[in-house]
């Protein structure tokens, strides 16, 4: 595919630009790249299944449920645990105090 | 089998097999390196361009069996790479500026050839278009991939291109 209605002279300069003198990749380069390319292909690849991402994984779990833990503990501390009666309870314990305390006169009177 | 994979030098790229990237060195390294020397001006920084892109192909060798077309794949990773570069040579070039706020010529801008001068002064992305086209050898198609655009558009900004470089070279 060509550009439509280039003319001889861009042609001209076209291959003026293909031909200009540009100094050809070195010996040296091919080497360093390849010298790169064989460190990273030395590189073991880490999957999914690889032991060194399950140790990963299983730190950032532990990490979690000890951050779980910590929190919790501290929710517990500021809690009350002191149970109180329900209000129906709570006038049925009244209303036996009071017998309670009937009696106790009764028998208060029962000894004088 | 994926229809990259049947081209042996796929395959042996994706298998990591260290001949394969040879053989693309072999094949494309020369024209890759001319790109990246258009495109940056620093025989220094194409170099490592060219050697970032090897790189990256070995880092992510298992998308090498979704590419339709090697050569685009690799020239569009080379000017990401080179766009990246272009990006630190901007920060650098603020960074002297800073310190010295009067603008100094080395000696490789005088030394530098008319025709160079003259692409040097195109817009990056008609330098850009034909550094692909005549030193990488793409084709429009290529090149339309590569760039995102249509292959008319890419012909069409690579004309308007020669025709800005000949303006300025007159």
């Amino acid at each position: 595919m060509r550009p439509e209605s280039i003319s001889k002279e861009l042609l001209e300069l076209e291959n003026r630009l293909r031909n200009r003198s540009a100094d050809e990749p070195l010996t040296h380069l091919r080497n360093r790249v390849l010298g790169a390319v064989a460190t990273e292909l030395a590189v073991p690849r880490q999957s999914a299944l690889s032991p060194q991402w399950d140790g990963g994984w299983w730190a950032a779990v532990a990490a979690g449920v000890l951050i779980v833990l910590n929190l919790s503990m501290v929710c517990a501390s500021q809690n009350e645990f002191s149970v109180r009666p329900s209000r129906g309870a709570q006038q049925q314990i009244t209303t036996e105090l009071q017998a309670v305390r009937q009696l106790e006169a009764q028998q208060e009177g029962l000894f004088k | 089998m994926t229809r990259s994979m049947a081209n042996p030098l796929v395959k042996a790229l994706a298998t990591g097999e260290p001949e394969g990237y040879a053989a693309l060195y072999d094949r494309l390294g020369r024209s890759m390196l001319r790109v990246a020397r258009t495109m940056l001006h620093s025989s220094s920084d194409a170099e490592d361009a060219v050697q970032d892109v090897f790189v990256e192909l070995v880092r992510h060798r298992d998308r090498l069996a979704q590419v339709r077309d090697l050569d685009a794949y690799l020239f569009a990773m080379l000017r990401n790479a080179v766009l990246r570069r272009i990006e630190r040579q901007r920060t650098e070039q603020q960074r002297v500026r800073q310190i010295r706020p009067t603008s100094v010529k080395t000696q490789a801008d005088y030394s530098a050839d008319e025709l160079a001068s003259a692409l040097d002064s195109l817009p990056p992305e008609q330098r850009e278009v034909i550094a692909l086209k005549v030193d990488g050898g793409l084709t429009f198609a290529q090149i339309a991939a590569i760039l995102d655009v249509n292959p008319n558009t890419a012909a069409s900004r690579y004309r308007y291109a020669l025709e800005k470089l000949r303006q300025v070279l007159e």
